[in-house]
């Protein structure tokens, strides 16, 4: 009964909390930002494989993305429309049999409306086979109808070893033999011949007629065709894909080292959030802690505890979080150890002059007389009355701490397995995108970083208003 | 009579000195300033309490009355412990209170309670009433199972007519009246079946309508379960309807103590005198009845205190005498003490 009793209080002091927080416009744009802030970690987590976020720092996964590509949506705003990069997995499957040829055919098409040139293109593929070298044949047709024939060859012969071979195998547009096919091409259709050495063949393929230096992209349709003779029943093409290098790439864009910023961004929220709300709520519990003891027993311990808490308020916290960084490890949890230690001093002072005037309060003279103990006392009668406090203080620390963290990853001294906004701050400082107007790689983790802390103060500033009313007079 | 009577057979020892208090002293230091520091002055005190020495038999209502700043809360908190005494001794129950520790302590808080002046602040506002009486159990760990400790808070509750019980327990201090307020903080000081309940002022922040009801509570109580009270107070009427015992503070001491009767129909120091004089006559017949002793100006200050009689400066009948020697402290008639050079010439 008691129990149910005390949740119907609870719930009832809720909502005359909620009743009176909704009253603040502040606060209720500081839950929709959080709101939106959570939506984001939730499908972060949720959406992107854990192992994609892992990859963050391994420049190998992130081979087929784009350098430096821009977002996406810029061509939405200016005249030259740049090529977006494609990576196409899923091509148009055909396969026939004569015999036992079996002939697998992936067909790529693509609409290529832009304005300028792709970077290159790429074409991977994974074939088994047991018999004879499979043979390969890749082509595209242009949209005028033009068929180049960029590369025909055999696979490697299977190892004698094996059973049955699996062939992971990738055509670059800077392969020899491609640019050398181009190079007769271009040749027959303007009647020189040309040096392969001088063929960059995406220029060549998605080029105007006539064939000049200053030709325009050829707008239309592209066909890639990719062709695989086999000679075995059993042979199969499992899959294949094709990368059309472009300049601008999803909606974020890449870095210099080709990441998807996207992923970055949307990870770096619920570690952002993890880390500015567990310093926080560490910092001000253990702050509240401390000023309580200090408050409420005076005297020559209080006059010690703050001499202690002056000194580290006046550390000065940066120097000292770099040299921890440096010489006991940038483990996340290490680094919200660092913040939280660098975080309570203020929360303290401010506890310690609540208990020392919660304690001249009657009822705690009367508890005492009654013969609660110390801790009791400090527990059971101190502590709810700064617990609002606290709740508010929380979320006004929280800014801070992640402002820390961004400023510690900025430096380079972040957790190197995590992607935080702090540190696609520190790789584009590293990189240079401010000189070089890379402006994507800068703005969103800026954007980031300053829109949380917003979300917390605005809670922070309500919560605040609500909670301490001598605030609302001032 | 039949109550008071009924209350000394439940204490069964009529007369016996539950409460001893002896040369109780306590001078607060002022803090000095810097200046006063370098230019070696005098560290100076609030005489707050100077020596006092009353027995308190169990079973009484002993009154404890004077005006504001005399002294009286901090005779009461140095009887508690909450502040400890410079000088003096306080025995409880044949325990000297100022030496004890740890658990002896403890066991004194539960034998000693209090109720204070202002019932708005001297309960939790974060707790509610049922948690409040609960309270006191656990701090003393009084019964093991929540089923007991229920029917002790619950018994409490009833005692003081907190009834019905089911509206009440759930409820917080804020949605209860001065008065319900103040039932509970007695309800509580009830709780732990105490010997003595120190009641600071229970009345002076309550209506009149519903003081008496408190009083007669505090009464009946008292009667049921032989609790002595120390009754602070500044009102001498409420002091005449509880009380059996009562001694009259001025500046630090004790000017006059008796039988309640007594000393308030034949009062002897001509302090006590202005104090009765100064409660309001309910009978209008006397409204133009001249005053017969009127003190002059304000209480001084109790860090410069007179010398010779504290009263002296504001005495109507003051002497040379006065103002140089302190009077003693003289048992003028059968149990009714009191301090004046009038009386000893």
């Amino acid at each position: 009964m008691g129990e149910i009793y005390n949740l119907i209080g609870l719930l009832s002091s809720f909502k005359a909390f909620w009743d009176e927080y909704k009253r603040y416009k502040i606060g209720i744009l500081g839950i929709f930002l959080l709101i939106i802030l959570i939506i984001i970690s939730i499908s972060a987590v949720i959406l992107i494989p854990i192992d994609t976020f892992k990859q963050w720092h391994n420049p190998a996964y992130w081979t087929r993305y784009p350098k430096a590509a821009l977002p996406s949506w810029i061509n939405y705003f200016t005249n030259t429309k740049l090529p977006e990069h494609l990576i196409l997995k899923e091509p148009l499957v055909m396969k026939s049999e004569s015999g036992v040829i079996q002939i697998f055919n992936h067909i790529y098409t693509i609409q290529f409306n832009y304005d300028t040139f792709p970077d290159d293109f790429i074409f991977n593929y994974l074939i088994k086979y047991k018999g004879s070298p499979p043979l390969f044949e890749l082509s595209i047709i242009r949209p005028d109808g033009d068929r180049l024939l960029l590369i025909i060859t055999t696979l490697p012969p299977k190892p004698f070893n094996l059973e049955a071979y699996t062939f992971n195998g990738s055509i670059y547009s800077t392969d020899r033999v491609i640019r050398s096919n181009v190079a007769h091409y271009l040749s027959e259709r303007i009647g020189e011949s040309i040096s392969i050495m001088d063929i960059a063949p995406q220029f060549v393929i998605f080029s105007e007629k006539p064939f000049k230096l200053d030709s325009k992209v050829l707008k239309g349709t592209y066909t890639f065709n990719a062709t695989f003779y086999t000679f075995d029943k059993d042979d199969q093409l499992l899959t294949s894909e094709l990368i059309i290098g472009g300049k601008v790439f999803g909606i974020l864009g890449t870095d210099e080292l080709r990441r998807d910023l996207l992923i970055g961004i949307l990870w770096g929220t619920p570690v952002a959030l993890f880390i500015g709300l567990s310093v926080a709520t560490l910092a001000v519990f253990v702050g509240i802690v401390y000023g309580i003891v200090s408050g409420y027993y005076g005297k020559r311990l209080d006059e010690i505890m703050m001499r202690i808490n002056d000194i580290i308020y006046s550390l000065p916290a940066l120097p000292f979080l770099i040299i921890l960084a440096i010489s006991f490890g940038r483990n996340i949890l290490l680094v919200v150890l660092y913040l939280t230690v660098f975080g309570w001093v203020g929360i303290a002072k401010v506890a310690r002059s609540m208990a020392l005037q919660i304690k001249t309060l009657a009822y705690i003279e009367a508890i005492e007389l009654i013969g609660a103990s110390k801790w009791r006392v400090m527990l059971k009668h101190i502590m709810p009355q700064i617990t609002p406090y606290a709740l508010a203080s929380i979320a006004l620390s929280v800014p801070s701490a992640i402002l820390a963290e961004a400023g510690l990853s900025f430096l380079g001294l972040g957790d190197p397995t995590l992607p935080t906004w702090g540190q696609i701050l520190h790789d584009a400082q590293l990189y240079g995108a401010a000189a070089r107007g890379l402006w994507w790689w800068i703005i969103p983790p800026g954007v980031m970083i300053a829109i949380t802390g917003l979300t917390f103060v605005f809670i922070g500033i309500a919560m605040d208003t609500v909670l301490n009313p001598r605030m609302r007079k001032i | 009579m039949l109550w008071y009577l009924a209350g000394c057979i439940v204490s069964n020892s009529l007369g016996s000195i539950l409460l001893s208090v002896k040369g109780l002293r306590k001078w607060f230091p002022i803090r000095r300033g810097f200046l006063d520091f370098i230019t070696m002055q005098p560290i100076r005190y609030i005489k707050a309490v100077d020596k006092i020495d009353f027995n308190i038999k169990k079973g009484e209502v002993f009154v404890l009355a004077g005006e504001s700043g005399c002294g009286k809360t901090t005779t009461a908190r140095l009887i508690l412990r909450s502040i400890e005494p410079d000088e003096g001794s306080v025995i409880f129950n044949g325990m000297n209170v100022c030496n004890l520790r740890g658990e002896e302590l403890k066991r004194f808080r539960r034998l000693v309670q209090t109720v204070f002046q202002d019932p708005y602040s001297s309960l939790n506002p974060r707790l509610s009433v049922f948690d409040i009486l609960l309270e006191p159990l656990i701090i003393h760990n009084i019964r093991e199972t929540n089923s007991e400790r229920k029917e002790i808070v619950y018994k409490a509750m009833e005692e003081v007519k907190l009834t019905p019980i089911e509206n009440f327990e759930h409820r917080y201090p804020h949605m209860l009246s001065g008065g319900q307020r103040q039932r509970l903080a007695i309800a509580r000081s009830l709780i732990l079946k105490p010997k003595l309940i120190i009641a600071d002022e229970p009345v002076s922040m309550l209506d009149l309508s519903i003081r008496a009801e408190i009083l007669d509570l505090m009464i009946s109580l008292r009667d049921k379960y032989g609790i002595t009270y120390l009754y602070i107070t500044h009102d001498l009427s409420t002091a005449r309807y509880i009380g059996d015992t009562i001694a009259i503070m001025y500046l630090g001491k004790i000017v006059e103590m008796g039988i309640c009767e007594e000393v308030l129909s034949n009062p002897l120091h001509p302090y006590t005198q202005a104090l009765i004089d100064a409660v309001l006559e309910p009978n209008p017949n006397n409204r133009f009845k001249e005053k017969k002793v009127r003190i002059i100006g304000e209480i001084p200050s109790p860090i410069d205190i007179p010398n010779g009689c504290r009263l002296n400066p504001r005495c109507p009948y003051v002497m040379e005498k006065c103002k140089l020697i302190e009077p003693p402290f003289i048992e003028f008639k059968p149990s009714h003490y009191v301090a004046c050079h009038l009386l000893i010439d």
